[in-house]
């Protein structure tokens, strides 16, 4: 029998809370082109591994219950071989006196070999390798397929895994250390357990899997889990080692799965995959102006005009109001007889390479023909952060050119203009110095084992005024529509300055908060330097002053940054009060962008509670904006002293409104999960730091994206 | 000195939000439109299909009659879409034509060659051996397709195309019927095929096509109604 409690349901409405979401994504041709997944979210079949790799890139979200267990699994398929997974679980009456069980754990699956005619695919994993160690198990499988539509496992497993008919460890041949098996390590959890890995028994586990048709898979499994914790709880009566599934996808990116399990238990499991890789409605936007070649020859070009400043105003007028029409705000217009040298602010696109090529086939049609050379400034709050310098006759030769991609590349030359302060033309002082925009917000609460997923929504309102280039006021309020973030009642334990861990009593205001409100101001001190001052309330629960220097030089992979903050904690009612929590952190900071959408920052410094420590950030992006990333955080802070989960870790999730839109645009959806939220290694947050804000009209990123200039 | 910009019009478009409440998204920042998409975009999901639209209804013989700059219809059957465009400028030996809602495509000879705002548009295409084999040459042409994946890349698709005369037809453009020769150019590669269909007049324009733009949006039919 399945019956869901109130608890398994809100956990399993963070899975369907992406109905809407899901519907519609993933491959069109159909999600059993690729790997079957099973209720741990991971390659296999039902509840055994199998040897595969699913698309890269590809998110998965599966929930799954049977017998009281109540999974929720976050994939995410790292490289092309390189599975990762971050899993939620509910274990109803699974502690001694009848209370639930909530486990937060990682595991990671990699394909070694690939399948070929005659042997099959095989690869390695470890569940829950950084955790309590209670799913605790790791496993070599090979799976071989049989025609189109069969495939066939058979592997080996430990731990967990080598529970049923277990038998003395095959390792063992290598020393006695493998023979036993400790009991997990960390009271706290949250640690890696890297010392009880391939230890003690193992044993044999099988499965069998039959593609019904495009949607339907039927699979058979011999586990070689017994549930030994379980069993002797008597949550459940394991029967046989047996298991039986179908699994059926309606529509591309959505997978039901039902199982009859150990021969006593009904289980299902509801999955949603997309992959970023596949935006669900592909580029909607307009065409771009053509390109307006010029006649006649060089010769008959006269640069007279230049001499005119109503001729140059006149220009300069048409050409905001055509960027105007395409989101991008005129700044500056330099003209020489030859050259044009525009200043601009990119509203719209969040390609910067496609900005460029908009306001380049702009000029084309707006420019005399007497100039050549076409120098694009993009300015970020008010920095310049790039110089592209086009020849208008390559513009003409390549926009039709089949290779008209890579060659405009290749031509244009890309520098740092410094200080940039020699701007001598035209400027246009901003028409609308405030802008503002009223929207709804969701925000989340994860974890709380009350209830493990709450929800806030309501309205938002962001303004913005600009005194002065680069000097900007901005500021965010929200107000609660409904929710029941402000339900949490979990008092913190924390032994240390609870900076993080009081974030439940900050959603109790139902009237206005202040999110942000901060004076920023940003310049350039000189070539490759970019700095920021911020001061005000920075983040929902601290606010102070901010200061950032940068230094990313325009062509490189590297770049080196270092922040100091002051701050206060403020109040709980997210008003204009402060608490008497005061505290001076900073870092130094290492970006790398690797290439290929791999990317890794390392900071260290000084975080919120007065500890010291390193974080480290992997992230993958795409070319598109997504970003799916994990980092950990350590510090001098005692596992012991931090409570429970050890250590600071958590994925981030950035998911750009334009993938989802089919249109361009710079907003996007950022997120971090964290397993588990105390106050060690807590950074503060600051909305606008200076690394993403002006990496993408950087060479690396400009490069990577210029597919997007003639689109 | 400089231009006085134009006050950007405050959008306000309601939306629904997981179908849980109706939100409206406003204010004149840039970004406000783009949920506002989001948020449309559920309602284009749900939309009822619409019926297909005769190409040819869309201009009345006593508007052509009357036009005087080349027209061209253009209809997708994948998505029961029609439009009618004009020249929106020439280089070199292309043209690039555009549709009143914005969308442009860009023709060498008659041969499509780029695309945008179809969604999954034709990038750019060598289609220099195709023209050369329409012109009577036999043997086999080479075409390559550039596409933009999910990521922002360029990506090929090269064909390898044979074109094979395939009778008369005489063709209506609305004001006229001209009489033309059909060329079939039919086009493969290990993964896919396609077959193009061009209606060459005697003067040797092609005045009315079958395209294949790429593999999500299909066949493009072109007719040249006022040249």
């Amino acid at each position: 029998m399945v019956r869901l409690t109130k608890k398994i349901r809100s956990a399993m409405a963070l899975v369907a809370a992406c109905a809407g979401f899901g519907a519609g994504f993933g491959t069109a041709t159909g999600v059993f082109a690729e790997t079957l997944t099973n209720v741990l979210g991971m390659p296999g079949f039902i509840d055994m591994p199998s040897a595969g790799s699913v698309a890269d890139g590809r998110l998965g979200l599966t929930a799954s219950y049977f017998a009281g267990q109540s999974r929720q699994t976050l994939t995410f398929q790292i490289t092309p071989r390189l599975t990762g997974a971050f899993r939620y679980s509910i274990l109803e009456n699974y502690i001694a006196d009848g209370q639930t069980l909530y486990d937060r754990s990682f595991d990671l699956h990699f394909r070694l070999f690939d399948e070929t005619e005659n042997w099959p695919e095989i690869a390695i994993g470890v569940r829950d390798f950084i955790g309590t160690g209670f799913y605790g198990s790791e496993y070599l499988a090979a799976t071989k397929s049989i025609g189109p539509a069969l495939k066939f496992t058979g592997g080996i497993g430990w731990g967990r895994m080598g529970s049923n008919g277990g038998f003395a460890n095959p390792l063992g041949i290598f020393g006695s250390y493998f023979d036993t098996r400790p009991a997990a390590s960390t009271p706290t959890g949250g640690d890696a357990n890297l010392s009880t890995l391939f230890r003690g028994p193992a044993a044999l586990f099988a499965g069998a899997t039959w593609q019904v048709s495009d949607r339907l898979s039927l699979s058979a499994e011999y586990s070689s889990d017994a549930y030994v914790y379980e069993t002797s709880q008597g949550t459940f009566l394991r029967k046989s080692p047996l298991n039986f599934g179908a699994q059926y996808s309606p529509v591309p990116g959505i997978t039901l799965g039902t199982n009859y399990l150990y021969g006593s238990e009904v289980g299902v499991t509801l999955s949603f995959l997309l992959n970023p890789k596949q935006p669900p409605f592909g580029d909607r936007s307009t065409a771009p102006v053509p390109v307006r070649p010029r006649t006649g020859s060089a010769a008959g070009w006269s640069e007279a005009w230049v001499t005119s400043s109503a001729v140059r105003s006149q220009i300069g007028g048409g050409l905001a109001q055509a960027l105007a029409a395409d989101g991008i705000v005129l700044q500056g217009l330099e003209l020489s007889g030859s050259t044009a040298r525009v200043r601009y602010q990119n509203t719209k696109f969040d390609s910067s390479p496609q900005a460029m090529g908009h306001i380049a086939r702009i000029l084309t049609v707006l420019m005399p023909p007497s100039v050549e050379t076409f120098v694009l400034e993009p300015v970020v709050e008010g920095m310049t952060t790039a110089q592209v310098t086009l020849q208008r006759s390559d513009l003409e030769k390549l926009e039709n050119a089949p290779d008209g991609s890579w060659s405009s590349f290749v031509r244009a030359r890309i520098a740092d203009p410094g200080r940039a302060d020699d701007f001598a033309g035209l400027s246009f002082p901003a028409a609308q110095r405030l802008t503002w925009g009223v929207g709804p917000y969701l925000s989340t609460a994860l974890f709380d084992p009350d209830n493990p997923l709450r929800i806030d929504v309501g309205a938002q309102l962001t303004t913005r005024y600009d005194l002065t280039a680069g000097l900007s006021i901005t500021g965010v309020a929200r107000l609660k529509a409904f929710g029941n973030k402000d339900q949490s009642t979990r008092a913190s334990d924390s032994v240390l300055p609870h900076v993080r861990s009081d974030a439940y009593l900050y959603d109790k205001n139902d009237g206005v908060t202040v999110e942000r409100l901060t004076l920023d101001y940003f310049t350039r001190p000189g070539r490759d330097l970019y700095a920021r001052l911020s001061f005000g309330y920075l983040e929902p629960m601290f606010g102070g002053v901010s200061a950032e220097l940068l230094w990313k030089p325009i062509n490189s992979r590297l770049a080196l940054g270092i922040e100091a903050n002051h701050v206060k904690q403020r109040d709980f009612d997210k008003g204009l009060g402060f608490q008497d929590y005061a505290v001076t952190t900073g870092h130094v900071s290492a970006y790398y962008d690797f290439g290929n959408g791999y990317e890794a920052q390392v900071d260290v410094g000084r975080y919120l509670a007065g500890d010291l420590g390193t974080t480290v950030a992997l992230d993958r992006t795409f070319g598109n904006g997504w970003k799916v990333g994990a980092y950990f955080t350590m510090t001098d802070v005692p596992f012991a002293t931090f409570g429970e989960g050890s250590f600071d870790k958590g994925i981030h999730l950035v998911i750009p409104y334009s993938w989802v839109a089919g249109k361009p645009g710079q907003q996007q959806y950022e997120t971090q999960i964290q397993p588990i939220l105390r106050d060690g290694g807590a950074r503060l947050g600051v909305a606008n730091r200076l690394y993403e804000e002006v990496r993408g009209d950087h060479a690396p990123e400009l490069q990577d994206q210029w597919g997007r200039f003639w689109r | 000195m400089g231009a006085i910009l134009a006050m950007k019009p405050i959008l306000c478009r309601p939306f629904a939000l997981l179908g849980l409440a109706v939100l409206a998204a406003c204010g004149n920042a840039p970004d406000a439109s783009v949920m506002a998409e989001i948020g449309g975009l559920a309602s284009r999901i749900t939309q009822p299909r619409a019926a297909p639209v005769d190409a040819k209804a869309l201009l009345s013989p006593q508007v052509l009659a009357a036009a005087d700059q080349p027209v061209m219809l253009a209809e997708i059957p994948a998505r029961r879409a029609a439009a009618s465009l004009i020249v929106a400028g020439t280089n070199g030996s292309h043209v690039t034509w555009v549709s009143g809602d914005g969308i442009t495509l860009t023709l060498q000879s008659g041969l499509l060659t780029a695309s945008r705002g179809l969604g999954y548009d034709l990038m750019s295409a060598d289609v220099s051996q195709s023209l050369q084999l329409l012109q009577g040459n036999s043997g086999t042409a080479v075409r390559v397709h550039r596409y933009l994946d999910g990521e922002n890349q360029i990506t090929l698709r090269s064909f390898v195309c044979t074109a094979s005369p395939t009778g008369t037809e005489t063709v209506d453009l609305i004001t006229r019927r001209v009489s033309a020769r059909i060329v079939a150019e039919h086009c493969a590669s290990s993964g896919e095929s396609f077959t193009n269909r061009y209606w060459i007049a005697g003067s040797g324009h092609i005045i009315r096509s079958e395209q294949w733009v790429g593999p999500e949006t299909g066949m493009i039919r072109l007719l040249r109604v006022v040249d």
